[in-house]
């Protein structure tokens, strides 16, 4: 019996070093990437702080605690948020001048990969397109509001390379939460959103969270018909289950689970998960993803409705250590919520307790 | 300049259609989680009506029609819910229990954003062996689109090992096993 647990120690040991080198870092040098992760985004808040006034500072710098940290939402400014606050932590970006404004853009970037501070700034500015078309239109008496001037930037804790701190950045369809813990650097829960879910900016066409679409219409798209039987359920799913409020909340499993994908399935399905998980920074996002690949066999993947590309359809990704959802809102696909858990991680709750 | 830079601050070239705001219009969504625990089942519900079915329900709620819900008004709308709610355990219907509502604001609700907050609960003795939950929502299945999930049991003793839903989810079957209790410690430890 010892042999044989050994003998998975040493198998669990082996997959671990292989999935890190295949993400292209040895454990010391990924510690070492993450420590310069956290010191990075020290460095960026403590400059972001210095250009505040005290009054904006108080704002700013806030307790990290159960109340505080779980005060996100995908709602708008002016709607009762699911925890009942009226008001996310912070200061708005429309109350700080344009240097302010770009410290607090630096210490969003300085902890998100490239990637994934151009995702949050194409949800940003699809929410300044939804505003700039809807203000005409709304009552005067609307207390709702969007763009970029409502989203709001909070520093939970003391910014620290040792001791456990958070990063809120947030709006309508966007709610990033980043627990910093020593090396250790936490983005569940996030949710990210869009609407509309493609825009024309600059001459360009954007879907904010059109690779997370495609992606998993291929990946629906990839199953036998075996494996589709498994993942698609026969019931509609028309919202999301656990979207903000519902912190601590595990739901059973359903659809095909990935023990049973080939090597090509498993590499989509891995691919999809990145789209969520490497919004973070790389040295962080590439341990989590390790963790991830090492639960792949436990984790399931579901579908609720048409698989042709372009239609409406929810799809849950519900592993050990990770859970994803994607659902568009309403009868059609320009209004998308996505929520990021992690069931044993979220704020961190492996590494401290507040 | 350098912000204004970096989001593009710039005239959005494209003339958008005038949309709605995507939220939900003519549903009313009733989203149930059910969680079950070694000496009781916990129900939380979350509705949420679309924009324009809002004031249908709003009026529901508020029956004196003073543009106000009041506590009396909160509870006797919830307890009609759970009224219309059925969860039977092993075939036995299970008495539900008022723990909690929580109401938006008229214009919350007539935003789309608005979602009324119930919490329920119905006493049972989970004895070791195979057991049955069903649940049925009954009600306003003339607006209402549901999801209804099973929480993963707190507690180690129970396993949850098949749901069967309807395609609408307005019901659920769920089938579970309670393992042998190592001990009575293990009857109040539960719960969410």
């Amino acid at each position: 019996m010892k042999i044989h647990q050994y003998g998975t120690l040493v198998v669990l040991l082996a997959l671990s070093l292989a999935v890190n080198v295949v993400a292209g870092l040895s454990p010391r040098s990924q510690r070492a990437t993450a420590d310069a992760a956290t010191l990075k985004a020290v460095s960026a808040a403590k400059a972001f702080l210095a250009t505040l006034d005290s009054r904006q500072s108080a704002k700013v710098s806030l307790d990290l605690n159960k109340t505080t940290r779980s005060n996100w939402s995908n709602l708008p400014t002016g709607a009762v948020f699911q925890n009942g606050s009226t008001q996310r932590n912070g200061v708005k970006l429309g109350d700080l001048t344009a240097a302010q404004q770009d410290a607090a853009l630096a210490l969003v970037a300085a902890t998100l990969s490239p990637a994934g501070y151009q995702k949050v700034i194409n949800i940003v500015n699809a929410d300044e397109t939804l505003e700039r078309t809807s203000a005409p239109g709304r009552a005067a008496t609307s207390g709702t509001r969007f763009g970029r001037a409502e989203y709001y930037i909070a520093i939970l804790g003391a910014p620290s390379a040792t001791q456990p701190w958070m990063i809120q950045f947030g709006g309508h369809h966007l709610g990033i939460n980043i627990t910093l813990a020593g090396a250790q650097n936490v983005l569940t829960p996030s949710h990210t959103g869009a609407q509309p879910s493609m825009y024309t900016f600059n001459g360009q066409s954007i879907r904010p969270l059109g690779k997370e679409n495609d992606k998993a219409f291929a990946l629906i798209n990839a199953l036998s018909a075996a494996q589709q039987k498994q993942a698609i359920l026969y019931y509609q799913v028309r919202d999301v289950v656990l979207g903000p409020g519902h912190d601590g909340e595990v739901i059973q499993p359903e659809g095909v689970r990935a023990s049973g994908f080939n090597a090509a399935q498993r590499a989509m399905l891995l691919d999809l998960v990145s789209e969520w998980v490497n919004i973070l920074n790389e040295a962080a996002a590439a341990a989590k993803m390790a963790e991830i690949q090492t639960n792949l066999a436990d984790t399931y993947f579901a579908w609720s409705g048409p698989i042709t590309n372009g239609s409406r359809a929810y799809f849950r990704i519900q592993g050990p250590t990770a859970m994803i959802e994607y659902a568009p809102q309403g009868s059609g696909t320009d209004h998308i919520h996505t929520f990021y858990r992690d069931p044993t991680n979220d704020y961190g709750a492996k590494l401290f307790k507040p | 300049m350098k912000t204004a830079r970096r989001f593009g601050l710039i005239l959005i070239l494209f003339v958008f259609p005038v949309m709605l705001l995507a939220h939900r219009l003519d549903e009313y969504l009733q989203a149930t989680r059910l969680s079950v625990g070694l000496d009781r089942i916990i129900l939380k519900t979350d509705l949420t009506p679309g924009v324009d079915v809002a004031p249908l329900v709003f009026s529901l709620i508020n029956t004196n029609h003073d543009g106000r819900i009041s506590e009396a008004e909160g509870r006797a709308y919830a307890n009609r819910v759970l009224e219309e709610t059925a969860i039977e355990v092993d075939g036995r219907r299970q008495h539900l229990d008022l723990v909690s509502f929580q109401y938006p604001s008229f214009q919350e609700m007539t935003a789309g954003v608005g979602t009324i907050r119930i919490e329920a609960r119905a006493s049972w003795r989970g004895t070791p062996g195979r057991h049955s939950l069903s649940y049925q929502n009954n009600h306003r299945p003339d607006l209402g689109v549901y999801l209804v999930n099973a929480l993963v049991p707190a507690s180690r003793e129970i396993e949850i090992t098949e749901q069967n839903r309807d395609p609408r989810q307005r019901g659920i079957r769920l089938g579970f096993n309670v393992m042998p209790f190592p001990g009575p410690k293990s009857l109040i430890t539960d719960g969410h």
